[in-house]
């Protein structure tokens, strides 16, 4: 067995070969996928419906089985860092029955990487990296808006200092202007702490503002890598440049390629 | 909670079906052994009111203990079921059977094994209540969004924190609904037992009150003892639904109780 550091500061990479991942129905979710996700950079996955982006995304946290090839994380280790990663949800998945700080606190009760007397100073510090206030941290999800709902859901995900944040179309269901902000957020918290972020997006722009490289799927497969060539750090103006408008016109055939 | 102006069409309504059985007493002429006026029937339960009194108090008590022992031994066993597949195959098809099985075929049998008490009465109102309450809690602690499922996967949560943290909670709605379907059934077990465990004991539910006036033909009394019998379901389900609506206060905002 492979020991890895489990240390929070320490990046880790990630490298799946030919990964192939089949439903019970026999349809394939990831067909042959080979990609690697560098330690420390943001990775956005994109592509039509149904390519497999979430079910790569599931198959790295460890939630569906993989049936062939491998997904190894800092060239070694699989179970042992599986559980140094948070998954953010496209619904935000919180508990309906939990005020947002207790549900920021959940990962830490599963977990028990921190004694229970540091929680309250933990779960405050992510709460306000997230930019929710002592009023919003009483309130439960159905008291909240959406975007206060994600960033519930960015800070749960945080909490536990993971070195693997993987994010499935987390601002899908938000408006343009919140889905700037919250894209801000997040380049902001990564920021902050580096950690390696997979980032799957059907929006091109959002994918182009906020990663390092950008995968194109189609069936099951990684069918383009763009390395993106836009310098850190980024905000909405870079959206002016030539390069973003290059690989933007790049992206889009690409994606329309992927459809077909 | 309602206000006085939903109560209002309800009470009209009554006072409407009171007003038509007492011209249906006038107009039929019917004897009153055969439908007594509704006067009659309120003189009735005015004479027999200890009677009745006492007898509401004994079969509130073995509806209440019965819907209590149905909740916890229903609840326990959804949590079995929901453990295995392989245990639900072996044991909900008999929990179905549980529910195919007339209680009154069973309630003598039951006073057999445990004699004539309350404890017997609980027992019938226990059975009789305790499907609803496994159907419910089962399908509550099975129904999980998939996400908070994969979200507790996530963290590597054991089998006794997702119970305790995610299924449990998930499932107090679904214990509640099953909650209010079982306490109209533990009412109508008690009063079934009482047939069975008041005849020839000292038992005195309101189940033992009917069978007794109805063998001595007083009409009007007999149906005081079926209209109190209708309030105490009543009394049940209203009970159910105050502690629904508390527990669920804690769960979502009051606009979804």
């Amino acid at each position: 067995m492979t020991i890895c550091p489990t240390n929070s500061d320490h990046l880790v990479g990630i490298q799946c070969s030919d990964v192939r991942v089949a439903f019970a129905d026999g349809t394939l979710g990831l067909d042959g996928l080979s990609a690697d996700f560098a330690p420390g950079e943001i990775t956005a996955i994109l592509g039509p419906s149904g390519c497999g982006k979430s079910t790569l995304l599931r198959a790295v946290a460890g939630l569906v089985p993989v049936d062939c090839g491998q997904i190894l994380f800092d060239g070694g280790c699989v179970a042992e860092r599986r559980s140094d990663l948070a998954f953010v949800f496209q619904d935000a998945a919180l508990l309906p029955w939990r005020t947002a700080r207790e549900n920021v606190q959940l990962p830490l009760e599963l977990t028990g990487r921190l004694a229970s007397h540091q929680y309250n100073s933990a779960v405050t510090q992510q709460l306000r990296q997230v930019t929710l206030t002592e009023e919003d941290e009483k309130k439960r999800p159905d008291q909240l808006s959406g975007g206060m709902r994600m960033r519930v859901s960015l800070a749960r995900a945080l909490v536990t200092e993971p070195s693997v944040l993987l994010l499935d179309e987390p601002f899908a269901a938000l408006d343009e202007l919140l889905r700037t902000r919250l894209g801000v957020l997040l380049h902001s918290l990564w920021q902050s702490r580096r950690r390696t972020v997979l980032f799957v997006t059907h929006n091109i722009a959002e994918a182009i503002l906020l990663s390092h490289q950008i995968l194109v799927m189609a069936s099951g497969k990684v069918v383009e890598r763009v390395a993106n060539p836009l310098p850190f750090p980024r905000d909405a103006n870079c959206r002016c440049q030539r390069a973003f408008g290059e690989v933007y016109s790049d992206l889009a055939v690409r994606l329309a390629e992927a459809q077909r | 909670m309602k206000t006085p102006l939903q109560i209002l069409p309800m009470l009209l309504m009554a006072v409407v079906g009171i007003a038509a059985w007492q011209l249906g007493v006038v107009l039929t002429g019917a004897a009153p052994i055969l439908l007594p006026s509704p006067a009659c029937v309120a003189s009735a339960a005015w004479q027999a009111r200890q009677e009745l009194g006492q007898g509401l108090l004994t079969t509130t008590t073995a509806a209440l203990g019965g819907l209590v022992a149905s909740i916890t031994v229903g609840s326990l066993m959804a949590i079995v079921f929901s453990q295995s597949r392989l245990l639900r195959a072996s044991l909900y098809p008999y929990a179905v059977f549980l529910q195919t099985v007339p209680v009154v075929a069973i309630a003598p049998l039951l006073i057999t094994w445990s004699g004539y008490q309350l404890r017997t009465v609980v027992l019938v109102a226990m059975i009789i209540s305790l499907f609803p309450i496994i159907s419910n809690v089962t399908t509550g602690l099975l129904s999980i969004d998939p996400s908070l499922q994969e979200l507790f996967q996530v963290y590597r949560s054991n089998r006794w924190a997702m119970l305790r943290k995610l299924r449990i909670p998930c499932a107090v709605s679904s214990l509640i609904q099953g909650a209010r379907v079982s306490s109209g059934l533990a009412v109508i077990g008690a009063i079934v037992g009482e047939f069975f465990v008041g005849n020839g004991s000292s038992y005195a539910g309101l189940g033992t009150l009917i069978t007794g006036w109805q063998s001595q033909q007083k009409t009007p009394a007999l149906i005081a003892a079926v209209i109190v019998s209708a309030v105490l379901g009543l009394l049940l389900f209203g009970l159910v639904h105050l502690v629904a609506a508390t527990i669920l206060k804690k769960w979502h905002t009051p606009h979804a109780t």
